[in-house]
């Protein structure tokens, strides 16, 4: 190889290598310490104009890229904030004045990732809530075959008076019967009927509310709140359940 | 669980090997085959030509050839190329260019011919499946229980857990029987008062593994009384009945 062409060669390398290590740090760089409840509330009222927060109630890490901020307005609105470590920066992604739970997928193909967060307004006086994973029972027969699909109704109950806001996530069961679930369903999901069976007998999650005579409430003021995003993370929904959808099974079992 | 998964293209199609437990022996030995006899005509074309073409560009013309418009028979495995768009790609872009053209053509249609030595192969790799992993005894889905445990995924269940001993014993004399869907499903809604239901499969095997080798995936659900094996796989459900629970009584 000529002197000149050597010089480019090696060039090109090191120009390669810097960028490389300079992207590395940008997006792979380790968080520095979070923020401050001076910087956070800071930031919340910067970002979301209408939402006054006045108290962080607590910071918590679900790892070393993710936390949740529960806080309190000025009008005494019980509300959630979801922050993450990006572009070497802490930003807050969503910000909610109301605290109804929500689930956070953190890594969507993940189901242990998944993280439920709640901030319930104390003057709802709610004692637990309880969560659900629910998959309907069902049936379908066909020229070639039957099938008939076990119903799935797990729970985990939380005791607000020890967590009144929190993070949870999935109980192992869950992820387990969750991931079994996936195994057969991603690799061959072609065929027609197939898809049929996905959409009818999919799962979901749902919860619902008890007071403290175990009496099911309806947590009106951790509702109707707005919400703020300024990044696309995975924030769900989780359903109110009816309490008649939820199956007792028989004493004499 | 950390897997260790790897990806090789056959024939146009992304096969994912998983080396864990439940890659699929049959078809990663059969899709070798056949990418065997691709080489081996690669070879025997190579050799006839007088002047002799570069190795990366037969393998970028073989890769193109493959790409064709085919009809799928339901399955991923059974499609029947009919049209050689890769070929065509091919000779639209180099027909100006003369020899060019004249000394690649033979690979591209070996492209798209090899199509058909993979149907071929996928043709004899389900049958030979079924002789290895026969899909009506319960122990193809059920092989490797080291790991295994119950789950209960209904308030209906029981305290109880897996007894390990009698499951493998009892799969060796599980029966098959018909799957009773519909009679399955309406007995909770008729014989509970409207208060109360129980599901009839309140448990679920988990971390079970299916044969080595078979790359099959299922899902296990347990009968109340124990005596019950309900398998799902993505193309089909099967029931099975054992003479002896295979749960056990656990402490709390």
């Amino acid at each position: 190889m000529k002197k000149p062409k050597l010089t480019i060669f090696i060039g090109l390398i090191i120009a390669t290598l810097l960028s490389i290590v300079c992207a590395y740090w940008f997006f792979f760089s380790k968080p520095t310490t979070f923020l401050t409840d001076e910087q956070l509330l800071e930031e919340l009222n910067s970002t979301f104009k209408g939402v006054d927060a006045k108290t962080i109630q607590d910071k918590i890490f679900i790892d070393d890229h993710h936390v949740v901020v529960p806080f309190v307005s000025t009008e005494n609105e019980y509300s959630l904030s979801y922050w993450e470590w990006k572009m070497r920066k802490w930003q807050v992604a969503t910000i909610e004045n109301s605290g109804e739970l929500r689930l956070w997928k953190i890594d969507q193909s993940d189901p242990s990732s998944y993280q439920f967060v709640w901030n319930i307004h104390p003057e709802d006086q709610l004692s637990t809530i309880s969560i659900y994973l629910i998959r309907e029972r069902g049936f379908i027969i066909s020229d070639e075959e039957e099938r008939y699909f076990p119903k799935v109704q797990m729970v985990k109950t939380i005791d607000l008076a020890e967590q009144p806001y929190g993070v949870m996530q999935l109980p192992e069961d869950w992820v387990a019967f969750m991931e079994e679930s996936n195994k057969i369903e991603s690799p061959n999901t072609s065929g027609f009927l197939f898809n049929n069976f996905q959409t009818r007998y999919s799962m979901y999650f749902g919860w619902i509310g008890a007071d403290q005579s175990g009496n099911v409430a309806f947590p009106e003021h951790s509702f109707n709140g707005q919400s703020y995003s300024t990044s696309n993370i995975d924030l769900e929904y989780v359903m109110i359940l009816n309490e008649q959808e939820i199956e007792q099974p028989s004493k004499n079992k | 669980m950390k897997q260790f998964i790897i990806k090789i293209i056959q024939g146009g199609v992304i096969v994912e090997i998983n080396f864990e437990i439940t890659f699929n022996l049959i078809a990663t030995l059969t899709g070798l085959i056949g990418w065997g006899i691709v080489a081996f005509l690669t070879y025997r074309i190579y050799k006839k030509q007088e002047v002799k073409s570069k190795g990366w560009k037969i393998a970028v013309a073989i890769v193109v050839g493959l790409f064709t418009f085919s009809i799928n028979f339901g399955n991923e495995m059974m499609k029947i190329s009919i049209l050689p768009l890769g070929v065509w790609i091919l000779y639209f872009a180099f027909r100006n260019k003369g020899e060019s053209w004249e000394k690649y053509r033979a690979y591209a249609w070996l492209g798209f011919w090899a199509n058909f030595i993979f149907l071929a192969t996928n043709i004899v790799s389900i049958p030979l499946h079924h002789t290895i992993y026969p899909k009506d005894e319960p122990s193809t889905y059920i092989s490797d229980i080291d790991h295994a445990v119950i789950i209960h995924t209904h308030p209906s269940a029981k305290v109880q857990g897996l007894n390990k001993d009698s499951l493998l014993e009892q799969l060796t004399n599980a029966k098959e029987e018909r799957v009773y869907s519909d009679p399955w499903y309406m007995e909770t809604y008729m014989n509970a008062d409207s208060t109360t239901k129980d599901e009839r499969f309140p448990y679920q095997l988990i971390q079970a593994h299916s044969k080595w080798g078979s790359g099959i995936h299922s899902i296990i659900f347990i009968e109340n009384d124990g005596k019950g094996i309900l398998i799902t796989t993505s193309d089909q459900q099967l029931y099975f009945r054992t003479s002896e629970s295979v749960l056990e009584e656990v402490e709390k």
